[in-house]
């Protein structure tokens, strides 16, 4: 009977008390854990524990109990007299700032978040392998006739450290003209090109690597990379869930905090990690979420299926035209067709606005935001809708002129010649020595649009005086 | 990695869940389970040397753990926060539980909370780590410092007085007037 209600008590005890583990709490203990042993490994234990006591809640990374600090500090407060708050008041103030100077010497690290600490982990990877899908669709305007566009592309992504890259991807990209295919783009680190093999059409070719990454833009491998350099927190917790038969935490983040995301854009990033390696298991991109216009749609990249730190075949990273297949690499334009159009462009903006300034056009957010700036203010609308007489308008003929100059501008800056430089906002239509833009030539010497518009080919020297200018 | 990680691997690392449930199961309110974490990462870091050279290392991280729990949960039943963190737990179990069952629950760790503060330290942190953790006596009183039959003699105690506290929320007791 006695053992019976010994057995009772420790029952209701232990079940009342039962309870499992929110997912967000284990996170946060498990954080705290993580803080304890990795601030152990910077001190030996004197050090560490004086640390710790001094400044408890940074050393561990705890942030979040602050907030009921507060309502318990009113709490004890309110049960003061005036007295007893104003010589509390003096006592506080004093232990303020002893606190402070015993902190100055107590604290050197700030919290690390999870996000952190799996930016970390990929920073130290060697190499992964990882399944990705690839899907988007242009939406329709509303009540249109629009045509979907749908892309869906899926393959292997291969990453090696400390920078270079294979993507095999098979499946449709209608957007860019093109039925099925199967492509491998490689790259090299270090090289400014990457090598597109496309396996259905049996040819390969250099393309230049773009400089600045978006995220519409961004590959498998560059959207894990730039994970690696993400700092501070993710926006939302997801919760636990198993991947590949482990525990696995999940964490959504803006993607601004990573990739340039144009201003009305929400784009989102899922990250699942695992707790153990602190490396992402699973990544999905989203974009455009709150958008559905004609021209922007909506697009997902999923990652998942990884594999860290595995021995990948160098042949993967083979640049070589494979046997068999044609090289059709494009080669650069005349120096004559580049000039006269970027030169076009600059004229007709010029004539539009007046002929005060020159176009803000060295990325290629900025040429967008010129291209919506310069339709706004002849009165039409951004993304530019061309009714028939709409497109009959001289005006936006010229526009439209305009606008390809500034991509083209945008473009060669941003992503296709590393030496390109645009100084559309310092110079002055008609300053006649100022540089306006300049970009490197096959051979070594530069092409210069001056402010005048005039264009001459100069040595790396002329340029470097002509700048000084 | 420096000693105290090796040591951190050894001895913590594998009872990391069993410290995290701990915490939680007596607090049940996320914050005061960061508080409690934090209050029991310093008296480890405290008491590195002697958890180190301890029997049972694992026994007193565990009892470290709960004791903290403990002085947070103390803190809120001072201020008369307990059933308000029954009902926090509550909800978050109200996704399994059906309305009643919710209630029944709150109220009941609200109670079994104010009983366990009404023993001894000894008493208290004993019983949770019988009751709640599961431990074999004799790890129980290395992490309290005493001999097996003294850790015996505090769990026998709390149940006893438990037995006595609690006697409404037993079913046999149900009807019966036991008050």
């Amino acid at each position: 009977m006695n053992r019976e209600n010994n057995q009772y008590i420790d029952d209701l005890v232990g079940n009342v008390l039962e309870d499992n583990v929110p997912v967000e709490v284990d996170w946060r203990l498990r954080s705290q854990l993580e803080a304890f042993r990795s601030r152990l490994g910077e001190a030996n234990a004197s050090t560490a524990h004086r640390s710790m006591t001094l400044s408890r809640r940074v050393w561990l990374g705890v942030s979040a109990a602050a907030a009921r600090s507060r309502n318990r500090m009113s709490h004890w407060i309110g049960a003061l007299t005036m007295r007893q708050r104003i010589a509390a008041l003096g006592g506080v103030g004093v232990t303020a700032i002893l606190a402070l100077l015993l902190l100055w010497g107590g604290i050197d690290g700030k919290p690390v978040s999870a996000m952190e600490r799996m930016a970390e982990g990929i920073r130290k990877a060697k190499s992964f392998k990882a399944a990705m899908v690839f899907e988007s669709e242009d939406a329709a305007q509303p009540g249109g006739t629009a045509v979907v566009k749908i892309n869906k592309l899926s393959g292997t992504i291969y990453w090696l450290a400390p920078g270079s890259s294979r993507m095999d991807v098979q499946g449709v990209a209608r957007d860019a003209g093109a039925g099925e295919q199967s492509i491998s783009h490689i790259r090299i680190v270090g090289r400014p090109f990457e090598i597109s093999i496309d396996h259905k059409a049996k040819k390969s070719s250099m393309n230049p690597i773009p400089r600045a990454m978006g995220v519409r833009r961004a590959s498998g491998p560059e959207i894990v990379e730039t994970l690696g350099q993400f700092s501070g927190e993710a926006e939302r917790e997801l919760g636990v869930k198993e991947i590949g038969g482990k525990k696995a935490y999940g964490f959504e983040i803006d993607m601004q905090k990573i990739f340039p995301v144009p201003d009305d854009a929400k784009d989102v990033a899922e990250v699942w990690i695992d707790p153990e390696s602190n490396l992402p298991v699973f990544v999905q991109f989203n974009w455009n979420t709150n958008l559905k216009r004609r021209g922007v749609g909506t697009g997902m990249c999923r990652l998942q299926n990884f594999r860290w730190n595995i021995d990948l075949d160098p042949q993967l990273f083979d640049t070589a035209v494979p046997k068999g297949y044609t090289d059709v690499t494009s080669k650069e334009p005349p120096v004559g067709k580049r000039v006269h159009s970027f030169t076009e462009c600059l004229k007709l903006y010029t004539e539009l606005t007046g002929g005060r300034r020159y176009p803000a056009a060295s990325t290629l957010v900025e040429a967008d935001a010129t291209h919506k700036e310069l339709l706004k203010e002849f009165g039409f609308e951004y993304p530019p809708k061309a009714p028939p007489e709409v497109s009959r308008n001289e005006n936006f003929k010229k526009i439209r002129r305009v606008a390809g100059g500034l991509y083209l501008i945008a473009f060669l800056v941003e992503r296709m010649n590393p030496d390109a430089a645009y100084y559309g906002k310092t110079v002055k239509p008609g300053e006649r020595d100022k540089v306006l833009l300049h970009w490197k030539l096959d051979d070594g010497r530069y092409q210069v649009i001056f402010g005048d518009l005039r264009s001459e080919s100069v040595t790396a020297e002329k340029l470097r005086a002509l700048e000084g200018k | 990695m420096n000693d105290l990680q090796q040591t951190y691997d050894r001895i913590i690392r594998p009872i990391e869940n069993r410290m995290i449930r701990s915490i939680w199961r007596i607090v049940r309110d996320p914050q005061d389970a960061e508080d409690a974490m934090q209050d029991a990462l310093v008296i480890v870091m405290k008491r590195w040397d002697r958890i180190s050279r301890h029997p049972s290392p694992e026994s007193l991280v565990l009892k470290i753990c709960i004791d903290a729990a403990y002085d947070a949960t103390r803190r809120n039943v001072r201020r008369g926060r307990v059933v308000e963190l029954g009902e926090a737990a509550a909800q978050q179990a109200s996704l399994t539980q059906l309305p009643s069952e919710e209630m029944a629950g709150r109220e009941q760790y609200a109670e079994i909370v104010a009983a366990i503060h009404r023993l001894s330290r000894q008493q208290a942190t004993a019983m949770l780590m019988r009751a709640v953790d599961g431990q074999p006596y004799e790890e129980i009183a290395a992490a309290l410092g005493c001999t097996e039959a003294t850790a015996r003699k505090h769990v026998a105690r709390s149940r006893g007085r438990l037995r006595v506290w609690l006697a409404h929320l037993d079913p046999k007791n149900a009807g019966g007037g036991e008050s």
